[in-house]
């Protein structure tokens, strides 16, 4: 597995905690582009100049738990940071990010003996550190207001499929790297802009404020397209397969996609033989906001089975399809002035 | 505290009920290791004994783990398994995989499902695979054993957390006191039988073996070292029964009726002569001492968190409590004689 993938997959950073992921990506793109943080927690970077403006964007942020409180003998109660199943939590290995470091944990469940799961109210799971007091667990680093992320550990399955919990999205800012180090060895004829959010699992507040400084011409989101249930019989959704390339997203639940964009990312696709598919999801992405400020926007995506769960698998190569279609994206991008022009 | 090294390895072999060469042969290997003979029957169960003479004591762990069978290979590329042993699907769907195949090891993640829908008996496996031609390939067949993912243990604040701390965390003290009382074993007087089961999970198969052997042979006491369902949640302490960290768990009652009366007071001296402190309880479920028709039996608990779960957690201390109180039968084993009936 390539070094940078790993580590993006292996470093913590659930919504509004970002900041290791960051630094991991800005060391990546140090030498080849300047990068900025804003203040909403994006970090940017800015490659070329001219028309049109691109931007390319893809989450840091994972989805993960806060702590809320600590019980009086030494539970971390906490509140879900973005679309976590309770289903998910159940047995779940943890790591909290203390004041002291981090701090291995779990989250219990009553055993099948006892009532199992099912017997548990809703609230009552919690992280355990291993701590038998609330003085115990402060002493060890665990206060209120810290996070937790799920503990994983990224295996390869049948040669091209990868499972790892945190592949949305960090293979999107995995590809967002090195796109952006092309763009750095090959001076586009364009400016582009490599957003990589913030926060975007708790309401794409991170994208939200990228409109605030910089105008762009189009949008291209890098995120996942959960595929799992092309196999249950949900007619709402195209059934995806990973492995068979990468797919534009072009109706989820907040967002239509631009068909022009599209077609022309379909026609780009097919000069330079990428399988490009399309179809419907479920979920958003970083794009809406943009699109709804009037920003053309597709997103492109990979099938991703078990999205925000720890089953959660992609495929290698597609991955590596998203960062070569960005690339040939950058290449031609002097085509999409007619585009915007038309729009 | 860091993990054995001893403990880690027993917890590195999968171990699924019915599939347990690869550890009986490595608890016969450390048995002999240490200079005692090691016994295996048909069903694997392992045993040692060490002394001669009156009185007999037979201390049980048991080799197995819960986890699934395959049952079918899918044309789509899905594999369907059945649980061997008592599963939660709480803790079971969308979790990452191992299939144990005579090639190695073949990882995959169980298929989410809604609790509410699952079947706990059964479960789906995605390994990437997209035909039955392609699970062949790997080497996937019918009847092939899968786990949980095997991670390191680990040890948040007091516990220990492990999959397969039950019953794996007996194995380890038995193989320790085996180790301890090697030296001397040829003149220790009284018999001490350590036996390691198997299929215990699915309803003390080995066990049934295990008490045809011995059915001829008079047995003074009989315990076995289990795991005892514990609730580890906020506010449980306060709900009365055993806790984490409040020392072993003399199981006075469960399905299987009444323990010895004798043996549970020759225990009691046991661990007041050694400062151990001894929580009692009933219990719901079973236990393998009892299976040895007319032999008194004990059955002695951890009280362990999460069972049946990745995440199964104990107290150390309550480790080191039971690793004392076994050597003090170990010493006091004329304590646990019968009184013979006069004639």
């Amino acid at each position: 597995m390539d070094t940078l993938l790993n580590q993006l997959l292996t470093t913590p950073g659930v919504s509004g905690f970002e900041e290791r992921v960051r630094t991991v990506i800005e060391s990546a793109v140090d030498g080849y582009a300047h990068t900025s943080v804003d203040e909403a927690g994006n970090l940017l970077a800015t490659v070329g100049s001219g028309s049109p403006a691109l931007l390319f964007a893809a989450h840091m942020d994972e989805t993960g738990f806060l702590v809320t409180s600590i019980t009086d003998d030494g539970f971390l109660r906490f509140r879900k940071l973005g679309a976590v199943d309770d289903t998910v939590l159940a047995g779940a290995l943890v790591t909290v990010h203390g004041e002291n470091g981090d701090l291995p944990g779990l989250i219990g469940i009553r055993p099948p003996h006892l009532g199992g799961g099912r017997s548990m109210p809703a609230d009552s799971f919690v992280i355990d550190i291993g701590a038998a007091s609330s003085a115990e667990a402060q002493q060890m680093g665990a206060t209120p207001l810290v996070p937790a992320s799920f503990r994983r550990e990224p295996r390869i399955l049948g040669g091209d499929t990868i499972n790892c919990r945190s592949l949305d999205d960090r293979f999107g800012c995995y590809a967002l790297v090195r796109a952006c180090e092309y763009a750095a060895a090959h001076t586009p004829g364009c400016r582009v802009v490599f957003a990589w959010t913030a926060q975007s699992e708790v309401g794409l507040r991170g994208a939200r404020s990228l409109l605030h400084a910089l105008d762009y011409d189009v949008a291209i989101p890098v995120d996942a397209c959960e595929s799992s249930s092309d196999r249950d019989g949900d007619y709402t959704v195209t059934p995806l397969s990973p492995g068979d390339g990468p797919a534009l997203r072009l109706v989820d639940d907040a967002s239509i996609a631009s068909r022009p964009l599209a077609q022309w990312l379909m026609r780009l696709a097919g000069r330079h033989n990428i399988a490009l598919r399309s179809g419907a999801a479920g979920g958003s992405t970083d794009g809406v906001p943009l699109q709804e400020a009037g920003v053309p926007m597709v997103p492109l995506t990979i099938p991703m089975r078990y999205v925000h769960s720890l089953a959660e698998t992609a495929s290698i190569s597609d991955i590596e399809a998203v960062t070569t279609l960005l690339k040939r994206i950058m290449d031609s991008a002097v085509e999409l002035k007619d585009l915007i022009g038309r729009q | 505290m860091q993990i054995p090294g001893a403990l880690a390895d027993l917890l590195a072999v999968p171990a699924v009920s019915g599939y347990e060469v690869p550890l009986a042969d490595l608890v016969c290997e450390q048995i002999e290791g240490f200079g005692l003979h090691a016994r295996r029957d048909s069903m694997d169960n392992v045993w040692t004994v060490i002394g001669s003479g009156r009185p007999r004591v037979v201390i049980f762990a048991h080799l197995d783990e819960i986890g699934f069978v395959i049952t079918r290979l899918e044309d789509c590329g899905l594999i369907r398994a059945r649980a061997l042993g008592s599963w939660d699907p709480y803790v079971s769907q969308g979790v990452p995989v191992e299939i144990v195949t005579g090639n190695g090891v073949v990882a995959g993640v169980s298929v989410p499902t809604p609790p509410e829908a699952a079947d706990p008996a059964s479960l789906t496996i995605d390994v990437a695979a997209r035909s039955h031609r392609d699970l062949t390939d790997m080497g996937l067949e019918v009847l092939q054993p899968l786990t949980m993912t095997r991670v390191p243990p680990m040890c948040p604040g007091n516990l220990v957390v492990s999959r397969a701390l039950d019953n794996r965390i007996t194995c380890y003290l038995l193989l320790e006191l085996a180790r301890s009382l090697a030296p001397d074993a040829g003149a220790r007087e009284g018999e001490l039988v350590l036996a390691f089961t198997s299929q215990e999970e699915v309803g003390f198969r080995g066990t049934r073996g295990f008490a045809r052997e011995f059915r001829s042979l008079p047995i003074d006491a009989c315990f076995s070292v289990d795991a005892y369902p514990a609730m580890r949640e906020p506010g449980s302490a306060a709900l009365g029964g055993p806790v984490l960290g409040a020392g072993p768990i003399l199981r006075r009652a469960d399905l299987e009726g009444v323990g010895s009366q004798r043996i549970a007071h020759a225990l009691k001296r046991v661990a007041h002569s050694l400062s151990i402190p001894i929580q009692e309880a009933h219990a719901q479920g079973h236990n393998q001492a009892s299976v040895l028709a007319d032999s008194p039996w004990c059955a002695l608990d951890f009280a362990m968190a999460s069972l049946h779960s990745a995440v199964e957690a104990i107290d150390q201390r309550d480790l080191e409590q039971m690793h004392n109180l076994l050597h003090g039968i170990a010493e006091s084993m004329e304590l646990f004689g019968r009184e013979e009936k006069a004639t």
